[in-house]
């Protein structure tokens, strides 16, 4: 990478090499020759131009500038016509030629043209042209890099993302077994119990009428006591047993009703039992990334969000209005989706739901100024193809 | 223009510092020895003392470099081309304030015929405003005042010889004349024979303009964004 780094910067340095032992050749042609003062002020132009050039590149303006100065200097004093191959080459080199003709028409029309000044032109503009090809090659490889670069960081950014999703993970499931434990005590041995509890104390009120020993008596009140206890012990390890937070569509339910700003309808259809645990993951950050992107760029006023579970897929989409987009914008598009730059929320997304064999789509709808976030899991073996 | 008064604050904070920016002025002002022109020798010198003063202003900017005091400027909201102009306009009116007094000192004691007080309040200011841009960028090449400051004494002597503020150029070789037309100084030294005799090798305002545009160059050099 630094030695990429190198190689770029090189380029730079060649380019204003170039333009340095242009002045300086200019300097000592001006030395070598007449020495006038006009000369002075157009090597000192030529020297500003080239300084502006550093702090706004490839802007026409200084071409045209440049230009100008260079050929009205020469229309006073048509020694110095040779001076213009600087705004030929600058002109070739940011592939603004146009910028370069009036400052010329100067040139032709008073300056005293030669074979040579047409050679050292011709050498000029050349040399710009070559200069612009390495230039465009080293604009398109540190692009390249650039996204590469990305790339790279979004991977590192995903794998930790993974990482701390696998303990979340492994919790949930915990939590998730827990509860349908708890639920199948309450619901199976629970109900049993009770019964038998009840059974046994309507047994007691006549036990009287049986005239047992009191030993018997004794045996039966322990078992009774033990059935108790037995009861008690069982609500009580329900009880604790039961996670407090909420899992699943509820945690769903749970954003939605903390999000205060803005009112959200929130339709689930379908047996959310078959949705497995990682999904719901999935789900909550897309709701949140959703509804902050949601508050940062739009107006909204109304936010529909649905969650639909069917035998093989699941889908869910959340839409909003009041997208501010640029009326031209929206008409010059013949398609009806426009392309969203996206962000690092949005790429995550995209990148878990393909992990789970599921798609991911985000869109601004041109002509409703809606925003649609659609995700697609499958809910069989293989993904959707 | 709080920078603009700031820099004020920090450049006469007493009357020490104003003592010191105006005495060598005032003292060139009376040197009234005549040599190959026929003006006080003071006023030969003068672009020297110029050159000296305005790298004694212009270190401010590089104390703020040193002391990362841009830093803290830069994350303030004001733009870099803001602290860059305020900074240059105070300096220049320093130092148009000490051409002043120093032409006004030379009208009273040789007479505005010696001394053409417009001409010569003139190409002292454009001399200022070169000799400001030419510290900055001359500082804006070292990372230490220290570095930049022991160098610099050296550097301006030897551009004040070549230039031909000690001797008459014409002692010096015909090539070597052309050479350092690249220095201001060689503009300073003309701009000043043009002033005394009307007329001489050209036009003083060409000389005005050329000593403009190398200090448009200089401070186009200098005002690059050095953070550390």
């Amino acid at each position: 990478m630094e030695k990429i780094k190198q190689k770029y910067d090189s380029l730079s340095v060649y380019l204003n090499l170039t333009r340095a032992i242009s002045i300086v050749l200019l300097f000592s042609y001006w030395v070598r020759t007449s020495g006038e003062a006009l000369g002075m002020v157009l090597i000192l132009g030529i020297l500003i131009f080239s300084i502006l050039r550093q702090y706004l590149p490839g802007e026409s303006i200084i071409i045209f500038l440049e230009g100008l100065f260079v050929g009205g200097l020469s229309y006073l004093w048509p020694d110095i016509s040779i001076a213009y191959c600087i705004p030929i080459f600058e002109g070739y080199l940011e592939k603004k030629t146009a910028w370069i003709i009036p400052g010329l028409i100067f040139v032709t029309f008073r300056g005293s043209i030669n074979f040579i000044i047409i050679f050292v032109f011709i050498a000029g503009g050349f040399l710009g042209c070559i200069l612009r090809v390495a230039k465009n090659e080293r604009d398109y490889y540190k692009e390249e890099s650039d996204i590469e670069r990305r790339r790279r960081y979004e991977a590192e950014n995903l794998n930790k993302e993974f990482l701390s999703l696998r303990e979340e993970v492994f919790q949930m499931v915990e939590l998730a077994e827990r509860n349908r434990i708890a639920q199948q005590l309450h619901d199976d041995v629970g109900h049993e119990l009770t019964g038998a509890v009840l059974g046994l104390q309507a047994f007691e009120s006549i036990i009287e009428e049986l005239e047992l020993e009191s030993y018997e008596k004794e045996l039966f009140q322990k078992a009774k006591q033990r059935v108790d206890n037995s009861a008690t012990v069982l609500r009580q390890t329900v009880h604790n047993m039961k996670p407090y937070v909420s899992l699943g569509v509820e945690d769903l339910r749970g954003i939605v009703e903390e999000f205060c700003d803005i009112p959200i309808s929130l339709k689930v259809f379908g047996n959310t039992e078959k949705v497995p645990i990682h999904y719901w993951f999935l789900l909550k950050t897309a709701l949140k990334e959703g509804l902050t992107n949601i508050i940062r760029h739009a107006n909204t006023t109304n936010v529909k969000a649905q969650l639909d579970v069917t035998q093989n897929i699941l889908r869910f989409s959340l839409e909003n209005d009041g997208v501010i987009i640029a009326k031209n914008i929206a008409n010059t598009y013949v398609n009806k989706y426009l392309d969203l730059n996206e962000g690092m929320g949005l790429r995550s997304l995209r990148q878990r739901t393909k992990s789970y064999g599921g798609n991911f789509s985000a869109a601004i709808i041109a002509g409703e100024d809606k925003f649609r976030l659609i995700i697609v899991l499958p809910l069989f073996e293989g993904g959707i193809s | 223009m709080t920078i603009f008064n700031f820099v004020f604050k920090r450049t006469l904070k007493g009357k020490f510092d104003i003592f010191m920016l105006l005495l060598p002025p005032i003292i060139t002002a009376f040197i009234s020895v005549e040599t190959w022109l026929p003006i006080p020798l003071g006023f030969q010198m003068y672009g020297v003392i110029l050159m000296f003063l305005s790298s004694k202003l212009c270190k401010t900017m590089m104390e703020d470099r040193e002391k990362k005091v841009i830093l803290r400027i830069s994350a303030a909201p004001i733009t870099h081309l803001r602290y860059l102009m305020e900074n240059l306009l105070a300096y220049t009116l320093i130092l148009s304030s000490i051409n002043i007094i120093v032409v006004g000192i030379g009208v009273l004691r040789y007479g505005s015929v010696t001394i053409p007080p417009l001409n010569m309040f003139l190409l002292f200011s454009v001399f200022s405003a070169t000799s400001i841009g030419l510290s900055i960028a001359w500082y804006a090449l070292f990372k230490h005042t220290e570095t930049a400051y022991s160098i610099l004494g050296g550097l301006y002597i030897s551009m004040a010889m070549l230039g031909g503020m000690f001797w008459p150029i014409e002692i010096m070789p015909q090539i070597i004349r052309r050479i350092v037309q690249i220095l201001p100084t060689y503009w300073f030294a003309l701009g000043m024979r043009q002033v005394v005799y009307t007329g001489y090798d050209g036009n003083l305002f060409m000389t005005i303009g050329i000593l403009l545009l190398f200090s448009v160059a200089f401070i186009m050099v200098g005002s690059r964004k050095r953070l550390g």
